[in-house]
């Protein structure tokens, strides 16, 4: 499986270049994980699969567009983000914005811990993913994109399009839920 | 004890098929267009590249129609009449000689339509008996 770890650069240029071996590098890459946000916002199989699928495409047409190569993760994400807001809009789900229980006044509330901190035991795994499932959209993908990719905190705002603080505040409750799941099983 | 990632990744493992599949026709997809350039150009490339692809059966036919209007185009310029050396030296006569001109051309129209117009006759001492105005002015006398 692939890891946080992974440093080897990636083929952005000679993905801008036209070349699809490298486009096929990149997507490889990064299909698991993306597949895994967009699932856990939607929660529809063939969605989520045709959600993918019109990222990359798009990906394919709007490189061009993308400044820096090293965050041609979070720039994939973001495109797969919108996607999933449109399918909210497109069904008629308001998308919550009201989920916000306000900025943090401080920093260093929890959040700067790795994602790897965080270890599930087998027994906390479907409660670990109930919990997941429970949090509000849009703490539950400021969480995700913290987990899956380990984003800065400036990169996941920049995904979500949401404000810095209110980003730091998703994930310190987020994480405040989850780390309360792990003591009660203990 | 797993992390919250391997965690997530491993519960989407039965979706990785799929997603191979999907990333292969997108691949694909882009090395079709990467093979012919005309896609490369975007929009315009692509309609270009329709309208060749359109025409090129019709090769033979579009270069005896293009040879017909040279062959047009050379005969029309070589017939063209030349215009007169005297006719091109002629200085362009002053405004008020064309209007006089013009005024001279309409009044023989006119003539023409209408019959030639008798300049005014020269006042005279009427001659008693002999002009018809004298007897209209008799007449009505005659009738009283």
């Amino acid at each position: 499986m692939a890891s946080l770890a992974e440093c080897e650069p990636l083929p952005v240029s000679q993905a801008r270049a036209g070349s699809p071996e490298a486009w096929d590098t990149l997507f490889r890459r990064y299909q698991r994980p993306l597949y895994a946000y967009v699932f856990e916002l939607v929660h529809h199989e063939q969605a989520s699969l045709d959600i993918v699928q019109e990222a990359f495409i798009s990906a394919t047409r709007n490189l061009g567009g993308l400044r820096e190569d090293q965050k041609f993760g979070g720039w994939l994400f973001g495109i797969a983000h919108q996607k999933c807001i449109q399918r909210w809009r497109r069904l008629g789900r308001e998308v919550p914005l009201d989920d916000d229980p306000g900025e943090l006044a401080h920093e260093g509330c929890g959040f700067a811990e790795a994602p790897d901190e965080l270890l599930i035991r087998e027994e906390q795994e479907s409660e670990f993913m109930k919990l997941v499932n429970q949090l509000p959209p849009l703490q539950r993908s400021v969480l995700l994109l913290h987990v899956l990719e380990d984003f800065p905190l400036e990169e996941i705002a920049t995904i979500t399009s949401a404000p810095l603080g209110t980003v730091k505040s998703r994930l310190f409750h987020a994480k405040k839920a989850l780390r309360q799941l792990v003591a009660q099983n203990a | 004890m797993k992390t919250a990632r391997e965690l997530l990744l491993e519960r989407h493992q039965s979706a990785e098929p799929r997603l191979n599949a999907l990333r292969q026709s997108v691949v694909d997809d882009l090395a079709r267009t990467a093979v012919s350039p005309r896609h490369s150009l975007g929009g315009w490339g692509a309609g270009m590249g329709a309208w060749v692809s359109a025409l090129r059966p019709l090769q033979r036919q579009w270069v005896a129609l293009g040879a017909v209007w040279i062959l047009a185009a050379v005969l029309n310029h070589e017939s063209e009449p030349a215009i007169p050396a005297a006719l091109a030296g002629r200085a362009v006569p002053a405004p008020h000689r064309i209007l006089a001109a013009i005024r001279e051309n309409r009044r023989q129209v006119w003539e023409l339509i209408h019959g030639p117009v008798l300049p005014p006759p020269p006042p005279s001492v009427p001659q008693a008996g002999a002009s018809g105005r004298r007897q209209e002015e008799i007449f009505p006398v005659a009738l009283a």
